[in-house]
């Protein structure tokens, strides 16, 4: 009886362990254009509220052109994903996409063209339904970037079939809706951390060629969560324009004792330079660990929207 | 109330066995009557008077006689037992009376005994010879007179020494001279055998049959000794299996048990009628099961007996050997993967077998490049035989532990484990045959990526009585109950994430389910010959399980026919029958999780083909199949208020193909190769095409392991010196991928979330491989050594195993099969 499971793991391992391929990692930005983040402020919202969803996209040389569309989700389909919400809405809809403020019926709509996007809550079935029963729900806000200069038409296939190309990316945001209180805020990073000083969001880091330690200078009281939940974990994704950084992605443990004070085990990672020069650095920190493989078995739990927000920190190397 | 009494019959009819009076001695009781006696040795030779007449008529021949000896070595009588001419039976008669020989002993007391003994005239070499060396411990082994020149006109020389040999066919020993010689039949004693080289555990052979008795639809013969030499096996004759007709070859070599186009957990393996929880160690690398352990090997692709039940792809089983009562063996056995040591020896008047084996081949593939993950394993059985009322009694202790070896780095730990004892006792007595046995045992397979921990736990306890009665040459009777309870633990741990309130402990939390399993099945089964070349075979059998939250039961009617069209050469074969399998044990035991009102998968297979034994050891087997599937558990892609559970019945399937299998047993007919004695060959080609059709609205698409195309060529001759080299080439389908198309970025996750195109769409590439292998064996005086080269991958051709994916699933590579791996070995055996 437990072979099944047992081999179907096994081939899991094999294949998380072979991952150590000849791909670059995700940190490298080597392709020509990357959503790296995207961000809802505030990210919670009530019936009538706006929020303002803001991306993070790396562009070599390229504009970055958008569209935003708002998707209202199968509320009783807690497996839903955002590729799914989006197809499926699109099919039931005929390929039609109305604009959001003139049909806010609508389950998929287009919110608009610009760099952000801002969405205000409209009173609709969906979001009613949500009140009276006084859960919390989630929709998302879909992005799709292009180097296009018409997206709609260039993006069309990408619009209908979710499946994105290298001049059409696509991203979702989940955004909460919900009639109470919620602990969600933003995290604030406010510089980054070398082992010989430290530097605010805006200043220029010089650095030598090589390798350096960095890692992010943040605000723990934006880590709003922890009042409650005691301790949590927070995850930091680094992107770079400078060469690699080592690990990309790492976690940070945040424990709160008492009402004040609050203490992050903050992990160095090391940047390796390749040339001199100008160049980024990304660090993008979510408030919250999330196990997306097995999301799907946490009935109850979900959904997990993190609060998310990022550094952009300029470097020159020297 | 019919059922419980025929459970009662059951019960009883093997346990009235237990006190049924012996009617003749057993093996086991002539074996060690044998061990107890010395034989007579000849100590004076007369030869014989040619009678001129004879001579003069050139009259040549064997005189078979009976010596009668008494206690002192004396021949007080001799007869002849088959005439060649009165004179000469007469001159042979008169020397053989002159003879002198030793006593014969039993535990050291002197005996009278009777013998056999040929006496050969023959003119050309002027020599008559005596003397009839045969194996006393192998009754089916000839005894053979010798003979050596002599110039001497008047009569035949003393015996002399017989050179002796290991017949390389059967390993049964015999003695060659360059001079004439005769064999004579066994008689209740014989003469003390010849100085042999010594007989090993290695020498053992067993018959792996693919399919069954000649009662069903076709069958398939694989003999062990051919298995064991098979390149690429490592001498694992279980390993031989993934080699037969409609067997598909898993993924990265797992091990995994795909037939005739069933999901892997279709096909059950049994050990002794006993269900095993696994047939291989990882990457399917070595069985769990020492070959020199095995007896018999039953492979059924479909279509098996009422005798199984509880799966709807194949069965798989294996009997345990009687080890050797006659004195202690043993070998060690090393190679590059791994190390085994076997040891067997009597124990009063019942025998012992211990096996043990550990991997060390993780040492190896971790200094590989683009190797990650290595695995680590070990097994061991015990086997502990002894006579018991009037029956034989067997107590049996199997088990085997496997790992994964990761970087230290690496949060990821997987392990699989399982430890089981079985008692089995059988007996035949006269036209009655009883087989009880009853099994116990525990499997764990841990699953650890840190801090998530997937936890599944197995105890389980299995018994099986059968009994079968011969009425006539026309009409067996069988009937059986088996049975299991299973108690199924699955827990999951992982690190709470709180929920949207904000509310997290970052403490462990997870779940646990029980669930447990008690089923009970009958069964009867018939064979019929209504005409000496017909056999009929109808089968019925009824399965009773009940889980904590859900009953099963199903009667499945199945139907062999095998008819001998042309007399011991071509046979029709057609097979048809129902076959049920319940859900899994995951599925059943939550609501939440799973759907305890799932319904029993449900196949209906049936089989057409024909045999065709072209000669002596060439045979033809055809058999063409189709399945039909109903009640495949699938996932519900949109649970709702009306089936809100995460799986359903909603699956169909449908499986049709054929399976060709050309064999060459080991022969002297072979291609003409430079010294080259004997070969043997097969070639196995399966065609199979199985789809699957999850609900009513979708599609029909590939199943998971679909391979359209599974061929496998093996050939091995046999060279003097005890040489031995051959080749395995394998070519199959590559299995279908349901490919990614892209990935969308998920922002809360920071992750790509794969877009998957269309189901089962791609394969991989077609999969090839030839393995080469060389054996050579040398006897010493009490022990033997076989030295071996078996190279896999010869050519070095890096297989399609899997697709990886880059972060945004925008690019792919296959990820590849193991490299050329070339392993000498070395086994030695007493």
């Amino acid at each position: 009886m437990q072979i099944k499971p047992a081999f179907i793991l096994l081939i899991t391992a094999i294949t998380m362990l072979s991952c150590d391929s000849d791909f670059p990692e995700m940190g490298e930005l080597g392709d020509d254009m990357r959503i790296m983040a995207v961000n809802a402020e505030p990210p919670c919202v009530a019936m009538g509220e706006t929020t303002v969803i803001t991306p993070l996209i790396w562009t070599h040389a390229k504009a970055a052109n958008r569209l935003w569309f708002a998707c209202l989700p199968d509320a009783a389909d807690k497996e839903e994903n955002l590729d799914r919400c989006m197809r499926e809405n699109y099919a039931s809809q005929n390929g039609v996409i109305p604009d959001c403020t003139q049909d806010p019926e609508s389950r998929l709509c287009f919110i608009s063209g610009d760099e952000t996007a801002t969405y205000t809550v409209p009173s609709n079935s969906w979001f009613a339904a949500s009140s009276e029963a006084s859960a919390t729900e989630y929709f998302y806000i879909m992005l799709i970037a292009s180097p296009a200069l018409d997206v709609f038409e260039h993006c069309e296939n990408t619009i209908r079939t979710m499946a994105p190309t290298s001049e059409c990316l696509i991203a979702g945001k989940r955004v909460l809706f919900s009639s109470h209180p919620l602990s969600n805020d933003n995290p604030v990073i406010t510089g980054l951390e070398t082992p010989l000083a430290a530097s605010d969001a805006t200043e220029i880091l010089h650095l030598s060629s090589g390798k350096t330690k960095i890692r992010p200078v943040f605000d723990p009281e934006t880590i709003d969560e922890l009042a409650s939940a005691g301790s949590m974990a927070l995850e930091i994704s680094y992107y770079t324009s400078c060469g690699t950084i080592d690990p990309w992605f790492d976690s940070i443990e945040c424990t709160s004792s008492g009402n004040s004070f609050i203490q992050c085990d903050v992990p160095w990672a090391e940047l390796k330079t390749e040339k001199v020069g100008d160049c980024m650095v990304y660090a993008i920190l979510r408030d919250r660990e999330f196990y997306g493989e097995w999301g799907d078995i946490y009935e109850g739990i979900d959904p997990w929207v993190p609060g998310v927000n990022w550094l952009e920190k300029p470097i020159t190397v020297e | 109330m019919p059922l419980i009494i025929l459970i009662i019959i059951l019960t009883i009819c093997p346990l009235a066995a237990f006190g049924q009076k012996k009617n003749e001695p057993t093996k086991e009781e002539l074996a060690g009557l044998r061990k107890r006696v010395v034989y007579p040795k000849l100590v004076k030779h007369v030869p014989a008077v040619y009678p001129p007449k004879a001579a003069a008529e050139n009259r040549q021949g064997i005189v078979y006689l009976t010596v009668s000896i008494d206690e002192t070595g004396k021949v007080m009588k001799v007869e002849v037992r088959k005439s060649l001419f009165p004179d000469l039976d007469e001159a042979a008669r008169i020397a053989v009376l002159k003879f002198e020989f030793s006593p014969a002993t039993i535990d050291g007391k002197a005996i009278a005994v009777k013998i056999p003994i040929a006496y050969p005239f023959k003119l050309s070499q002027k020599a008559i010879t005596v003397a009839a060396p045969a194996d006393p411990n192998n009754p089916a082994a000839k005894p053979v007179v010798t003979a050596s020149s002599n110039d001497d006109k008047k009569g035949p020389p003393a015996p002399t020494q017989a050179a002796t040999k290991t017949d390389s066919k059967n390993n049964t020993p015999s003695t060659t001279s360059k001079t004439p010689t005769a064999t004579t039949k066994n008689h209740l004693i014989q003469p003390s055998p010849p100085k042999l080289p010594p007989t090993s555990v290695a020498d053992e052979q067993i018959t792996v049959t693919g399919k069954n008795e000649k009662k069903v639809v076709t069958r398939y013969t694989l003999e062990l000794t051919e298995i064991q030499t098979i390149p690429g096996t490592q001498g694992d004759a279980v390993r031989g299996i993934q080699n037969m007709p409609g067997v598909a070859r898993a993924p990265f070599n797992l091990g995994l048990l795909v037939v005739r186009g069933s999901a892997p957990r279709n096909t059950k393996v049994y050990f002794e009628g006993l269900e095993l929880p696994g047939l291989f160690h990882f990457l399917g690398l070595s069985s769990v099961i020492n070959t020199d352990m095995i007896s018999k090997m039953d492979f059924y692709p479909g279509n098996f007996s009422a005798r199984y039940g509880r799966a709807t792809g194949g069965i798989i089983d294996i009997g345990s050997k009687t080890p050797k009562a006659k004195s202690l063996h043993g070998y060690i056995d090393i190679d590059l993967w791994d190390g085994s040591g076997f040891l067997t020896g009597p124990i009063g008047q019942g025998s012992w077998a211990l096996s043990l084996r550990r991997s060390w081949i993780d040492g190896i593939l971790v200094n590989l490049p683009d190797v990650a993950v290595s695995p680590v394993y070990y097994d061991y059985q015990g086997i502990l035989a002894y006579p018991l009322f009037g029956g034989k009694f067997k107590l049996i202790v199997i088990g085997s532990d496997d790992r994964l070896k990761v970087d230290d780095t690496e949060p990821l730990r997987f392990t699989s484990s399982f430890q089981k004892i079985i008692a089995l006792w059988t007996k035949k007595d006269g036209k009655d045959k009883y087989r009880m046995s009853i099994g116990g045992g525990r499997s764990d397979t841990v699953f650890v990526y840190n801090p998530e921990n997937l936890d599944w736990v197995y105890t389980r306890i299995n018994w099986r009585n059968e009994y079968q009665r011969t009425f006539s040459k026309k009409f067996k009777l069988a009937v059986g109950m088996d049975g299991e309870m299973v108690n199924a633990e699955v827990s999951l741990k992982f690190k709470d994430r709180g929920d949207v309130s904000g509310a997290s402990s970052g403490s462990e939390t997870g779940f646990h389910l029980t669930d447990y399993l008690l089923n009970q099945a009958l069964w009867t089964e018939i064979e019929w010959k209504p005409w000496s070349r017909l056999t009929i075979v109808p089968g019925l059998r009824g399965d009773f399980i009940k889980t904590k939250l859900s009953r099963h039961a199903f009667f499945d009617p199945r139907f062999n026919a095998r008819l001998e069209a042309i007399k011991d050469t071509f046979f029709l074969n057609a097979a048809a029958g129902l076959f049920h399998q319940e859900p899994t044990s995951e599925y059943m035991a939550s609501e939440k999780f799973g759907n305890p009102g799932l319904r029993s998968e449900r196949a209906l297979h049936t089989a057409l083909g024909f045999s065709w034994k072209a000669a002596k050891s060439i045979s033809l087997d055809v058999t063409g199949f189709y399945k039909n599937i109903k009640d495949i558990v699938v996932s519900n892609p949109s649970p709702d208020e009306n089936n809100p559970h995460i799986v359903t019945n909603d699956g169909i399937g449908r499986v049709i193909g054929a399976e060709v299998l050309f064999k060459k047993q080991t022969s002297s007919v072979c291609p003409k190769i430079p010294g080259m004695k004997k070969c043997f060959a097969w070639l196995s080609y399966t065609y199979q095409k199985s789809e699957l059709k999850e609900s009513a609205v979708e599609k029909w698409r590939l199943f998971d392991f679909d391979q359209s195309h599974i061929l496998t060529a093996v050939f091995s001759g046999i060279w003097p010196g005890q040489w031995q080299a051959g080749f395995r080439f394998r070519l199959s389908t590559g299995i279908p991928m349901t490919p990614y198309i892209g990935g969308v970025f998920d922002a809360d996750t920071g992750r790509y979330l794969p877009i998957e195109g269309r189901p089962f769409s791609q394969r991989l590439d077609t999969f090839h491989q030839l393995d080469f292998r060389i054996d050579k064996k040398i006897n010493f005086t009490s022990w033997n050594l076989t030295i071996y080269l078996d190279v896999q991958n010869v050519y070095h051709h890096r297989s399609s195993e899997y697709y990886n994916y880059n972060f945004n699933y925008s690019r792919r590579k296959t990820l590849a099969g193991l490299p050329i791996i070339p392993s000498l070995g070395l086994k030695g055996a007493f």
